[in-house]
């Protein structure tokens, strides 16, 4: 063996000693960050299981203790809950619709470094970060526009969040360089179409990150129901869900048994974590379609060709 | 003159008409913008006044820094603004690396099972409500039953008050935020890993290099852009700490280092239909904000191409 | 079939004021069952009343209106309650008066935000009605900014006959309900029945007590005997964990706290966070008294020495609770409601004996004082129920609607029960509640299909009626009368409306006081050092201007003096 080949074999076991040394650091970590991660979620999920007063004694640690469904019979029994799932559900998914929209059909042309218009378009959406009107000026808006009580007031407000045009925007600005445009443009095509064929293939993780951060806005949302809307057959999952963990904090009354207000103390307390895991769900079933697009380089590559 | 202005609108006009189909495409988010953004930003000026509902907002009396000077004239207020600000600064210090490191090592994961599952794990704790934290917080740290102080009595270390302990207020407030928003925060900068171009990664690897060197050359650069806009927006975001999660964990022993600016408003009575005072303290932390992220930005400007404007 | 019964039944009991209105209250003894001739009668205005006003019509002769009316009415309730529409008594009410109520739901969990947006959304209906509907400062603030129908010239036979008898039943009603300018803003919601008069008890583990071979305290150092006892005994429990914890109570906590506690020193606060008190006459604030540092020390001492539960300052409500009603028993001395509940989750507890947990007398403070206890109070204006908006149309068909509520068998079927399905008549006026079916108790949830409950409106005097209840040692009702003789004589009542001023000068300056005491108090019993550094304490109060405070209830005192 001569000695060029040494070396460069040598470098290759040094290499792939390396590569596996941190392998394993990689899983060792990752696998104890997993551990740590999951005890207090799998608390929560015992702990909803589990007589409230154990739980809260520190009685409850690797199962669930004085088994009681009495949060989720609680939960479940109320007729309004599913009304709430899909209620949210379709405010969540129109909304989202139209927010990712806006959003993309913004942060593009701001991420182009000709655009004319670029610095006073950014600072308007900046603005919009820092000032807001509040509570009442919204509430009186929405008013008069008529949209109380409508699915607008729940997706129109807040339809576009600057944060997220930020992300987006940086996003085009690193992932969709000028040059491409400038290739694609030799080739004849034109700035329009550069933008509907080939934006979308090369966006879509950005689009998936927008989805989820929106989606998971409008179904965490209880507080544009609250404001806007009076008929609970509209009512969004949250309000409900907020609705029956706060029975149980009713005012404290002279004429009211003190029975009756601890024994709604104590549902609350173990209603606090059924009502966890019963809106976590569709979150954590949505997380596995948004993984799908955080999968290495396949856009660039494919386009290149 | 007249040739130089013409020709400035000239260009004017040629610059628009070039980009129209960029300005068409702007047109939807701005006219929802200025509907719902701008449309109630009249409200700022309760700031500045002495809010009256029966006259409501226009009608109600202007009374200048009012608020703000008795805001600032309250007797802890420099207490309650340090405790603000290094609450702040620790949670950005200590909860900005981890989402970061995360991702790049989730990204290296080729087991898609596994990556699969951390990442759902890791994500998961975000939607535990702050209720439900503060409460399991509660549980896991009490002195006498909680888990945490039962292992370390077991390996025979003293048993620690952490709630009870002002100075440890700050460590369980930020570490409990770090644990819940580290899976949820590494989401960008796996979108961002993602769309690296796989022939940088292939140039390098023919010149030698190992993991570790891909991910301090080639990653990290690629990703530097994303990583330095959410540091802007963090610095940004400086004052906006949540009333509810101080407000759970705050008790008569660590009031010293648990009162925040959201909890002292709210404890003062401020809140309830109070709307002028609490507008003028919000507009009060959005401006130090302002200041933070502008000094930020013009730094990185400095340092490198990326900045926020 | 049974809904038409509770239908009929409700329709009478509704009937009955309609045609008693006008006759001075109580002692009717016109019976339940007879229905539909009460009802021909009733509509037909055949009873003239007494005493009437000359000229305007009475109410009977008022309902129903020949033009039906709609007004809107936000009601407030608890999130599981039934909502105001679909309540059996609004419905029935509706069909005896012709007014008619769009209702707006305003459930619990989102009451603060939709009432404040209702203020200042531009969105106020005719009236809100429910338990708390205002705060009392709330109330006196926006009806001096005009939102709200003063009620003053109103409340007299000819208008409110109801609720007019009842002020004559209820002396000091009137004058509880009127702001500092002389106005009523809103009706009231009490029931003076059976209401209880201690907030916390101490109760004591006497099973320890034996097993320590120690008497029940008497003084407080034989109080701190007893404590060292159970901390030294090892496990008092027989569960194997040194978690035994001599005492413990909630910090501050009303019902569960150390407040009457301190009592022992001769000195004690009122439950609220006025913290204010009687001595030699004048008002003082018990923070920085001299029987308050004898407090603060004694505490300190049991605190360094292990005696008391550390985790009372952190421990919320629901912990508490967990911690107390356990069937292990790990605390000696609690400071409860009652023993009834500390008892129920032990083994073999027997419900009409004493149990583990007794109560335990105040104690003596050795040092020449009487010791007090705190008294609970509560005031006719303590829950107002009733407010009309000052722009609606609808003022005398709101005002005489409202006092139907305020006839005594209505109040008594709309905070208790309806009779024969919640609660039975055992005399006259006399009643006791029936269970259900499967022998459990009627819940508000459930009783709010018929009635309104704490949403609506109602009036109960003293001796207006009686409910029979089963006292047992454990109970509440007989810890009373251990406490009573201790009720402290120097109790400061802070019931009496409040001045827009003062409440603007009580806002600015009580929270902050509030909070500077709890933050040194809790400093001084957990560390000590108390002599050293009580004038640099008592400086910080002056600098808080406490002195303005003192003035403040002192004005609030002499106007709140119980009667």
């Amino acid at each position: 063996m001569s000695a060029g080949t040494a070396k460069v074999t040598s470098n290759r076991i040094k290499e792939s000693r390396d590569n596996l040394l941190f392998d394993i650091f990689v899983y060792t970590f990752l696998t104890i960050a997993l551990i740590v991660v999951l005890y207090p979620l799998y608390f929560v999920v015992i702990a909803s299981f589990s007589d409230p007063y154990m739980v809260l004694r520190g009685d409850v640690i690797w199962y669930p203790k004085g088994i009681t469904f009495g949060s989720y019979e609680k939960i479940f029994q109320n007729a309004d809950i599913w009304i709430g799932y899909v209620n949210s559900i379709k405010y969540t998914v129109v909304g989202t619709l139209l927010n990712v929209v806006l959003t993309v059909f913004l942060a593009y042309p701001l991420s182009r470094s000709y655009f004319c218009l670029r610095k006073p378009f950014t600072l308007i959406v900046l603005v919009t970060m820092y000032f807001g009107g509040g509570m009442i000026p919204t509430y009186i808006l929405v008013n008069k526009l008529g949209l109380r009580n409508t699915m607008g007031s729940l997706i129109f407000v807040g339809a576009v969040s600057a944060y997220n045009v930020i992300i987006a925007r940086t996003f085009f600005q690193s992932n969709i360089p000028s040059e491409l445009e400038e290739a694609a443009e030799i080739d004849g095509c034109t700035k329009g179409r550069f933008f509907f064929s080939f934006v979308p293939q090369l966006s879509k993780s950005i689009v998936a990150v927008l989805s989820l951060y929106y989606a998971v806005g409008h179904w965490n949302d209880y507080m544009k129901g609250l404001l806007y809307i009076d008929k609970r057959e509209m009512y969004p999952l949250q309000l409900i869900l907020r609705g029956i963990l706060m029975e149980g904090q009713g005012l404290a009354n002279d004429f009211a048994d003190v029975d009756e207000i601890e024994a709604k103390l104590k549902l609350a307390e173990s209603l606090k974590y059924g009502v966890i895991i019963v809106a976590v769900i569709p979150p954590l079933l949505l997380y596995p379609f948004i993984q799908r697009y955080f999968i290495k380089g396949v856009m660039i590559g494919s386009l290149k060709g | 003159m007249e040739a130089v202005k013409k020709s400035w609108v000239h260009r004017w006009k040629k610059m628009l008409k070039r980009d129209f189909h960029l300005i068409l495409l702007c047109v939807p988010a701005l006219i929802f913008i200025f509907i719902f953004d701008y449309g109630p930003m009249y409200g700022i000026q309760m700031a500045f006044k002495d809010y009256n509902s029966r006259r409501g907002i226009w009608g109600s009396e202007w009374v200048g820094f009012e608020h703000f000077i008795r805001f600032f004239n309250s007797p802890d207020f420099w207490s309650i603004l340090k405790n603000t600000l290094w609450l702040s600064l620790y949670g950005l210090l200590a909860s900005f690396p981890f989402p970061i490191f995360l991702a790049i090592l989730v990204n290296q994961v080729t087991r898609t099972k596994f990556k699969k599952t951390v990442q759902m794990v890791l994500y998961a704790p975000h939607f535990i409500s702050v209720v439900v934290l503060c409460g399991m917080l509660n549980v896991f740290l009490s002195p006498s039953t909680g888990i945490v102080n039962n292992l370390l009595a077991s390996v025979g270390m003293e048993r620690i008050f952490f709630l009870g302990k002002a100075s440890l207020f700050d460590d369980v407030f930020v570490w409990s935020g770090v644990w819940q928003n580290s899976g949820w925060g590494m989401i960008i900068y796996l979108a961002a890993l993602t769309s690296i171009d796989p022939e940088l990664y292939e140039a390098a690897r023919i010149d030698g290099a190992n993991k570790v060197r891909l991910i301090l050359h080639i990653e990290i650069p690629q990703i530097l852009p994303t990583i330095v806009i959410m540091l802007i927006m963090s610095v940004g975001r400086f004052m906006n700490i949540g009333f509810q999660k101080a407000f759970l964990l705050q008790n008569t022993m660590n009031l010293q280092k648990s009162e925040i600016i959201s909890t002292y408003i709210y404890r003062m009575g401020m809140l309830s239909q109070q709307f002028d005072f609490s507008t003028a303290v919000g507009l009060f932390n959005n401006i130090v904000n302002i200041i933070l992220l502008v000094i930020v930005n013009t730094i990185s400007k400095k340092l490198n191409e990326t900045s926020l404007f | 079939m049974k809904k038409k019964l509770v239908a009929s039944v409700l329709a009478a009991a509704m009937v009955l004021p309609l045609a008693a209105c006008g006759n001075n209250g109580g002692g009717d003894s016109t019976s339940q069952s007879s229905q539909s001739s009460q009802v021909a009668s009733s509509t037909a205005g055949s009873e003239s009343s007494s005493g009437g006003g000359a000229g305007t019509e009475t109410t009977e002769a008022y309902f129903p209106l020949k033009d039906s009316v709609t007004v809107t009415i936000a009601g407030r309730r608890e999130d599981a309650e039934t909502a105001m529409s679909e309540r059996q008594i609004f419905k029935d009410l509706e069909e005896q008066t012709n007014l008619k109520v769009d209702w707006i739901d305003w459930p619990g969990s989102q009451f603060g935000e939709k009432q404040g947006l209702a203020f200042s959304g531009g969105t106020f209906p005719d009236a809100m009605m429910g338990n708390f509907i205002l705060s009392t400062t709330e109330l006196v603030k926006k009806g001096a900014e005009g939102w709200l129908m003063t009620w003053n010239d109103y409340i007299n036979e000819e208008y409110m006959p109801n609720f007019y008898a009842l002020c004559q039943r209820a002396p000091g009603l009137l004058e509880s309900i009127t702001a500092a300018d002389g106005n009523i803003y809103g009706l009231p919601q009490f029931d003076m029945v059976g209401l209880s008069i201690t907030n916390d008890t101490l109760v004591i583990n006497t099973e320890w007590l034996e097993k320590v071979d120690k008497e029940m305290p008497t003084t407080i150092e034989e109080f701190y005997d007893v404590l060292k006892a159970f901390k030294e005994a090892g496990d008092l429990n027989g569960n194997g964990k040194a978690d035994e914890i001599p005492f413990t109570f909630q910090f501050n906590a009303g019902n569960n706290g150390q407040l009457s506690f301190m009592g022992f020193t001769g000195l004690a606060y009122n439950t609220q966070h006025e913290r204010v008190c009687y001595k030699d006459g004048k008002v003082v604030y018990v923070p920085q008294e001299e029987e308050y540092k004898e407090f603060l020390i004694y505490m300190n001492r049991l605190y360094s020495e292990g005696l008391i539960d550390p985790e009372c300052f952190t421990m919320d409500q629901s912990t508490y609770n967990a911690k107390t009603q356990t069937p292990e028993p790990t605390c000696g001395v609690i400071s409860i409601w009652d023993a009834a509940r500390i008892n129920a989750p032990i083994a073999g507890n027997d419900p009409e004996q004493p149990g583990v947990y007794q109560y335990l007398a105040p104690l003596d403070g050795e040092n020449g004082k009487d010791p007090v206890w705190i008294p609970r109070y509560t005031p006719y204006n303590r829950a107002f129920c009733f407010v009309v908006s000052a722009d609606t149309e609808y003022k005398e068909e709101l005002v005489r609607w409202a006092d139907l509520f305020y006839d005594l068998d209505t109040s008594i079927m709309n905070s208790k029960g309806v009779v024969g399905i919640h609660i039975e008549e055992k005399g006259d006026h006399v009643y006791e509640a029936i269970k259900k079916e499967d022998g459990s108790n009627w819940s508000t949830a459930e009783k709010s299909s018929y009635i309104t409950l704490d949403d609506g409106m109602y009036g109960i005097a003293e001796g207006d009626c009686e409910m029979i209840t089963q006292d047992t040692p454990q109970s509440k009702a007989s810890a009373n009368p251990l406490y009573e003789p201790y009720f402290n004589p120097n109790h400061v009542y802070t019931y009496a409306l409040m001045s827009e001023e003062e409440a603007e000068l009580d806002s600015l300056l009580k929270p902050e006081l509030v909070k500077y005491v709890d933050t040194w108090t809790t400093d001084f019993i957990t560390n000590g050092n108390i002599e050293a550094r009580w004038d640099e304490y008592v400086n910080g109060l002056k600098k808080l201007r406490v002195d303005e405070f003192i003035q403040l209830y002192e004005a609030i005192g002499a106007r709140s003096s119980r009667k």
